[in-house]
């Protein structure tokens, strides 16, 4: 592969990373910001459902951007099988994070239909 | 982390910068997590406190597990978030990934198991509320 199309590569990858982690960042501090207003106007307890939810989606968003940038960075590794047995492990990591976190907002496995008597709550959202 | 080619060592080096502030704020993101489980836990430690008298002893500390453990599942979600941008920056080896799969099971176990204590059930399992059709 030409030199250049690796650096590009890279630099594109190193984007993405910080992309996610703006998106991490941004939405932490969204959330806290609204969870500390939240709790003067509808209780704590409330807000603490409303927090807990809006942090684990930005969890994910964050994670699905880096996910991509693993992917790419599949592409120009070096090919040796350390270096792809590396990549494998940080994309199953960060995969069954975002399985896990889907699962404590939703309530349910990504790969769950959505459950008919789990609609009602979900509209208040 | 990766090589660097002299020809884009400057635009390079801010990337990096970058991703080095980046992380500096998921360090800061963890040691507010921190601060919320020690707060959450004084507050806990309060309510219960105050409540002795009204409430039989059980009923008392069932409702000082419960806070307790809506302070540490905040807190260890917010340390996972930290996690995940902490990964972005962390050279890869074979130990560093082995250790970041340690702490991601270690969290969902115990956020799995505060689940099941604080409202007796699985996370995966309909909440009461929602068969309620609440």
């Amino acid at each position: 592969m030409p030199e250049f199309v690796t650096q590009g590569l890279e630099l594109l990858i190193q984007l993405l990373e910080i992309c996610g982690a703006s998106l991490l960042i941004l939405g932490f501090v969204v959330a806290t910001w609204k969870w500390v207003h939240r709790i003067r106007r509808e209780g704590h307890r409330t807000a603490l459902g409303y927090y807990r939810q809006s942090l684990g989606r930005s969890v994910l968003i964050g994670l699905e951007v880096l996910v991509a940038a693993t992917i790419i960075k599949t592409i120009i590794v070096e090919p040796s099988f350390e270096g792809l047995g590396l990549l494998a492990g940080m994309i199953v990591i960060r995969t069954i994070l975002g399985w896990t976190t889907a699962l404590e907002i939703n309530g349910r496995w990504p790969w769950q239909k959505r459950r008919p008597e789990a609609a009602p709550s979900q509209t208040k959202s | 982390m990766l090589e660097l080619n002299p020809a884009s060592v400057g635009e390079k080096q801010t990337v990096i910068e970058i991703l080095e502030y980046l992380e500096k704020a998921g360090v800061v993101i963890s040691l507010f997590a921190v601060a919320l489980i020690v707060a959450g836990f004084a507050r806990a430690a309060w309510r219960y406190a105050r409540r002795f008298a009204d409430k039989t002893r059980k009923e008392n500390f069932n409702l000082f597990k419960v806070e307790l453990g809506d302070a540490l599942l905040l807190g260890l979600e917010i340390l996972v978030l930290a996690d995940v941008i902490g990964t972005i920056t962390v050279t890869p080896t074979f130990e560093s990934l082995m250790y970041l799969a340690a702490i991601v099971v270690v969290r969902t176990a115990v956020s799995w198991t505060l689940t099941l204590e604080a409202e007796g059930r699985w996370p995966w399992q309909a909440s009461a509320e929602e068969q309620d059709g609440a």
